[in-house]
């Protein structure tokens, strides 16, 4: 209720009445823990019934640096929870260079409206390096699509939903954070204030005080760097966004295409992927960054014939994490989405995994803060960590998997591209897309899909191997 | 690379590569011409790749070439010096097996030791062919786990400090 009394400079004393009267303490024994085992249980009433009650009865406060699918999600989580809110965003309409999918089980899973989506893409085009294209999505059911979402508008529904949920959301720039001197202590924030109001340019600075941290900022987060996460390898990813002409458009209504190759990039793909009114043209690497500008070249001629005549609005490139920072939590720190490191392999995925993050994070501070009544302490965030990895791990690792054996050389890439045309392939790979779970295939179509797959990959590099000997 | 010509063949038409252009004398199709062909057109794309078309698509698949035709063209003359090379490891092994222990090779047919050591020895002469292929196999190893240390490293520290403050 008492939201707006959150006065951004001043959180130091705050007053603690209202928190109190809507104090909804529970018996740790009976609160609501979402999915996780008996282990995870019992884990989870020793932290809060060891971690102190908050002195004065005043709740909880959290900052939540940034502001994508991953900070969005976490300050509603936390708001909704019970638990005193900031949000702080640098740009609230910034549009990042994304390529903007996202799972269908997302849409439900955060009750996103239909109109977010802009695009339902249905066929995606996989093509190999000898041009061979292979339509995948003849399976998907007919309310089955991939959404492609501009993250302009998906990152501003998700912060206005929190900040209906009580969070507060502020305009500045994270600058750096005070570790608390004593044990129980708290963080100071400092940051950039921005104001649009009163014309001031570059903002001013203000800090804060809160009891813990979720670092929300992606691939170059400064909460990550305070806390001393550690470095990750990154990919850059480079996207032009083309306006092409309405009879061309019309061919990716509702498709996408990924070109893979040694001449789009040496160990991802390039992509065209539509979007509102124009379509995205780009590519990624991490072992040839210097060479980004030439595999857009050769992303843009393998697409040509599709977008000739498009006028280039936008030039984007931007980092994209591998894998995980060395550290994702650091006393009431923690890390969430693209800052910790939650992209795929293999696909480039980061939107739901980010989103996701976010809320298993706050559910864990507001199920170790007994709904923000107490303070919460590394155990509590490792919980987040825990049950994160337990649950896509084997999601990430499938994919890096695969990422390894099918984009090495652009024989088992004519391979994979073989293997993609199988409906039983396709198939599986939406449906873990799509739904985010693991579902135990048939075994005899399992081997059949062996057996195929590694006649595709022998057939490949055996053709690869008389190209060695041949000069044309 | 932009002003290089496109890929052309008499023999490749509509996207595949017309068999009936690949018969030899007796009318059958000639799959080593196959095989030379398709690679020739994959080497010339790798060195001045084209623009994918929907209208011009590439139908031409690899699995319509008979699986003997592989076999003849790439193992048969790698077989025989893999078999050579599997028989005389086999019959060594064999031969120290029975000179150590004294079980006789029948015997050691039976023998759940002398089968894995059986199964090691054809595993081994197929997958390590060259010497560079043990260099190999450790880098794939190495790269297989690669992506579970950075996984794990949150969780290294934390075993000995656990309840730390």
């Amino acid at each position: 209720a008492s939201r707006g009394a959150l006065a951004a400079a001043t959180m130091t004393s705050l007053s603690s009445s209202a928190a109190a009267a809507r104090a909804t303490f529970l018996p740790s024994s009976c609160r609501a823990r979402p999915a996780g085992g008996r282990r995870s249980q019992l884990l989870v009433t020793r932290a809060a019934a060891s971690s102190p009650k908050l002195p004065g009865g005043r709740k909880l406060r959290v900052a939540v640096v940034g502001g994508g699918p991953a900070g969005g999600a976490a300050a509603e989580a936390l708001a909704k929870g019970g638990v005193e809110t900031v949000l702080i965003e640098r740009k609230m309409d910034n549009c990042k260079p994304c390529g903007g999918a996202i799972p269908l089980c997302m849409v439900s899973e955060f009750d996103l409206p239909l109109d977010l989506v802009d695009r339902r893409v249905t066929k995606m085009k996989m093509i190999s390096p000898s041009n061979v294209a292979v339509d995948i999505g003849r399976t998907l059911a007919p309310h089955e699509y991939i959404g492609m979402v501009r993250r302009e508008v998906l990152d501003d529904f998700l912060r206005t939903r929190a900040q209906k949920a009580g969070a507060e959301v502020l305009n500045g720039l994270f600058l750096r954070y005070e570790a608390p001197k004593e044990r129980n202590g708290t963080y100071t924030v400092h940051y950039n204030h921005y104001d649009s109001s009163n014309g001031k340019v570059g903002g001013e600075k203000r800090s804060f005080e809160v009891d813990a941290i979720v670092g929300a900022d992606g691939a170059n987060s400064r909460v990550a760097k305070d806390m001393g996460a550690g470095d990750y390898e990154y990919a850059i990813a480079f996207q032009e966004r083309v306006k092409i002409p309405d009879d061309k458009m019309r061919y990716y209504e509702e498709r996408a295409e990924m070109y893979v190759g040694d001449d789009v990039s040496p160990d991802f793909y390039g992509w065209v992927f539509p979007k509102c009114d124009h379509v995205a043209v780009g590519t990624g690497t991490v072992t040839h960054k210097a060479d980004i500008k030439k595999f857009q070249a050769a992303t843009r001629l393998r697409a040509k014939d599709k977008i000739e005549g498009g006028k280039i609005i936008r030039v984007e490139a931007h980092p994209i994490p591998e894998h995980p920072r060395p550290k994702r939590v650091s006393g009431r720190v923690t890390l969430v989405g693209d800052a910790a490191g939650y992209v795929t392999k293999c696909s480039g995925e980061g939107i739901y995994f980010a989103a996701k993050s976010g809320r298993m994070c706050a559910e864990a501070i507001v199920a170790g803060s007994a709904n923000g009544t107490r303070l919460v302490d590394e155990s509590d965030l490792r919980k987040y960590l825990a049950e994160f990895d337990r649950l896509y791990w084997p999601t990430y690792k499938v994919l890096d998997i695969l990422q390894k054996v099918f984009y090495r050389s652009n024989a088992a890439r004519e391979a994979f591209v073989e293997m993609c045309a199988d409906d039983y392939v396709q198939r599986m790979t939406f449906d873990s897309y799509l739904y985010k779970r693991v579902v135990p295939g048939n075994p005899i179509e399992d081997i059949k899909l062996a057996v195929n797959t590694i006649g595709s990959l022998v057939r490949a590099t055996a053709l690869r191997r008389e190209m060695g000997k041949l000069t044309l | 690379a932009v002003a290089s010509p496109k890929f052309q063949d008499s023999r490749w038409v509509n996207g595949t590569w017309d068999l009936s252009r690949f018969g030899n004398t007796g009318g059958a199709v000639d799959w080593d011409a196959v095989i030379d062909a398709e690679a020739r057109r994959r080497k010339w794309l790798e060195d001045s790749p084209e623009a994918s078309s929907s209208e011009d698509a590439v139908v031409f698949d690899t699995s319509i070439i008979p699986w003997w035709a592989w076999i003849k063209r790439f193992h048969l003359p790698e077989a025989e010096k893999l078999n050579g090379r599997a028989a005389m490891v086999g019959f060594f092994m064999a031969y120290f097996v029975d000179s150590l222990t004294g079980v006789g090779l029948v015997d050691q047919m039976g023998n759940f030791f002398c089968k894995t050591l059986l199964f090691v020895a054809v595993a081994g002469v197929l997958l390590v062919r060259k010497n560079e292929d043990i260099d190999n196999l450790k880098k794939l190893i190495d790269e297989s786990t690669f992506y579970d240390k950075q996984w794990q490293s949150t969780w290294q520290d934390d075993s000995p400090s656990g309840p730390k403050k």
